[in-house]
């Protein structure tokens, strides 16, 4: 069953068009892969599927039912997006913070029941911050305050996740916990959406692929066939090679 | 426990600068002396000060202070700068070329409230029809219009001060520095405070989102362009009624909002009530103070809340600096 559909999106930068006619459907299961040139589209596009921006043209629909038909907490529930900076004028600790992922499950009289509380501690024990839990965000690296957004996504625990260059910021170790991790959320059913910019990840850890060319064209479709010298060299305006070693392969430069 | 434990000692204060405000002054009580007038049978000068005097002024010092604080804290998550005060988008500026008109006028003193309140509102009016405008309803935008019309208040509010007769410059000034001499109405104050804190409590959790920025509010599900709209009224009403009751008083607003992140964090369901208490005790002691460190001359109370809260302030910055 497709958890988040997307009909004849049209995304557009100013005049100018990125993408036309896109057509998504996001199913339980699928981990999706979206590549593209600088200023392709991608982020606009997940927060058009995120329904954070309308699209100039076309519908996004969750479960069916359009997104103007739901509120933004109802959206919350079903949809994380993980953004790709956050920005923390405010003082708050590492607690706080993940604690908020449960906003959406919360009703406004409510206050976070010790069911919360374990699902934001599993969320910081996932990422490595539990000994973080009393520190202010501003106190913590670029790496860690990446993985306190994700951690936050976790406690929201929505089945769909649309993730913005989740890798940014994160040592390699962390790079492959995180790789590692959405391969656990896929057989959770969840369906899971997000931005790189190395296409071996997405060969690796995703089994969709979504190639935004910038110019209004894209494709997508399953990644082995997405994923070839020639796609991605054309998506990238930049002349790739190709590598096997023991039956996979491997693209570079 | 700990919120509950932390509430309980900032009314306690509340309570101890109550009635330290009601104790002290020209004719000084002692806590059998207050007892006496607050079960009924003090004498009855002391009673008249008291009841008729120190009372109403303690409460409206109250009101004001806990309303600046609170609007404070709101403004800083609407605008997303933990600088903010309640005076940045001109609603103070309003209700001080409304003041100072009236004044020239010769109105009485209801007269230059009510003038306060109306020029508050015609300015809150004013920035959020500019700032709605294109339909476009961003915190910038919103920040560059409420201090473009807040400056055009101030050529105003300079042009009525060097045109103005000689003799009613002292009061003008009292009244742009903040003063609450004359200052009634505490108990309306009281009240708008309270539900003022009913109705913004439950935004508390929306407002620790809002704070992360307008996209991961969204994000985790709240709706944004609602929010702002009802914080934006919430604070233009609250900034409105102080002014009104004790002209523009300076820092409690900025400072008090701002050290409580500093001290207890920026949780908005803890932040917004010990707001209320901080800032309405501080005012009430500043107000002590500036009623009788000179007395019998009386200081506008805004010149000591800015000599409490800049040293304040900056020994609280550069301990975070440090920590």
């Amino acid at each position: 069953m497709s958890l988040l559909e997307a009909r004849d999106i049209h995304l557009q930068a100013g005049e100018r068009l990125l993408c036309e006619g896109l057509s998504l459907h996001m199913a339980a299961g699928e981990c999706w892969a979206i590549l593209g040139p600088n200023g392709s589209g991608k982020t606009t596009l997940l927060h058009v599927l995120a329904g954070l921006t309308a699209p100039k043209h076309g519908t996004v629909s969750l479960d069916g039912r359009p997104l103007a038909q739901f509120d933004r907490r109802g959206i919350a529930r079903q949809l994380g997006l993980l953004l790709q900076d956050n920005h923390d004028p405010f003082p708050a600790t590492v607690w706080e913070t993940v604690l908020s992922g449960r906003h959406p499950h919360l009703g406004r009289w409510q206050g976070e029941s010790p069911q919360d509380h374990q699902l934001a501690q599993q969320a910081l024990h996932e990422m490595e911050l539990e000994a973080l839990a009393g520190r202010v965000i501003q106190s913590l690296s670029g790496g860690e305050r990446r993985r306190l957004a994700i951690a936050t996504l976790l406690a929201q625990d929505p089945p769909i996740l649309l993730l913005d260059e989740p890798l940014n910021h994160l040592d390699l170790r962390h790079q492959r916990q995180l790789l590692a991790q959405l391969g656990q959320w896929q057989t959770r059913d969840k369906a899971v959406a997000m931005v790189l910019h190395e296409p071996n990840h997405a060969l690796r850890y995703c089994n969709r692929a979504l190639l935004l060319h910038g110019d209004g064209r894209w494709q997508a479709g399953g990644v082995k066939e997405m994923l070839t010298v020639d796609n991605l060299s054309e998506l990238y305006r930049c002349p790739l090679q190709q590598a096997s070693d023991k039956g996979s392969n491997w693209f570079y430069f | 426990m700990r919120p509950f434990l932390l509430l309980s000692l900032l009314g306690l204060l509340a309570i101890g600068a109550l009635l330290l405000a009601l104790m002290v002054g020209s004719v000084p009580l002692g806590p059998q002396g207050l007892w006496a007038v607050l079960q009924g049978d003090g004498d009855g000068l002391a009673a008249s000060i008291v009841l008729e005097l120190r009372l109403p002024r303690a409460l409206a010092a109250f009101a004001v202070g806990g309303m600046l604080a609170l609007a404070g804290a709101q403004m800083q998550v609407l605008l997303g700068n933990p600088l903010a005060d309640p005076y940045i988008l001109g609603i103070s500026g309003g209700a001080a070329t409304g003041a100072l008109l009236a004044m020239l006028f010769g109105f009485g003193l209801l007269g230059v409230n009510g003038a306060a309140l109306l020029g508050a509102l015609a300015s809150m009016l004013l920035v959020f029809t500019l700032a709605h405008g294109s339909g476009v309803w961003n915190a910038t935008r919103l920040l560059l219009t409420g201090v473009v019309v807040a400056a055009g208040w101030g050529a105003l509010i300079s042009f009525l001060l060097v045109t103005a007769p000689q003799h009613n410059l002292p009061g003008m000034l009292f009244w742009l520095m903040g003063d609450l001499s004359h200052a009634r109405h505490g108990i309306e104050g009281l009240t708008l405070l309270l539900l003022a804190l009913i109705v913004s409590w439950p935004l508390a959790r929306r407002l620790n989102l809002l704070a992360r920025g307008e996209q991961q509010a969204a994000a985790l599900g709240v709706a944004v362009a609602p929010l702002r709209l009802q914080l934006y009224l919430l604070t233009s009403l609250l900034t409105a009624a102080a002014v009104a009751i004790g002209g523009s008083i300076g820092f409690v607003g900025l400072v008090v909002p701002h050290l409580l992140r500093l001290l207890i964090g920026s949780d908005h369901r803890l932040l917004l009530p010990a707001s209320v208490l901080t800032g309405g005790a501080l005012l009430l002691v500043a107000d002590t103070l500036a009623r009788t460190l000179f007395a019998p001359q009386q200081l506008p109370v805004g010149v000591l809340t800015a000599l409490i809260g800049v040293p304040v302030f900056l020994y609280l910055l550069q301990r975070g600096a440090k920590g």
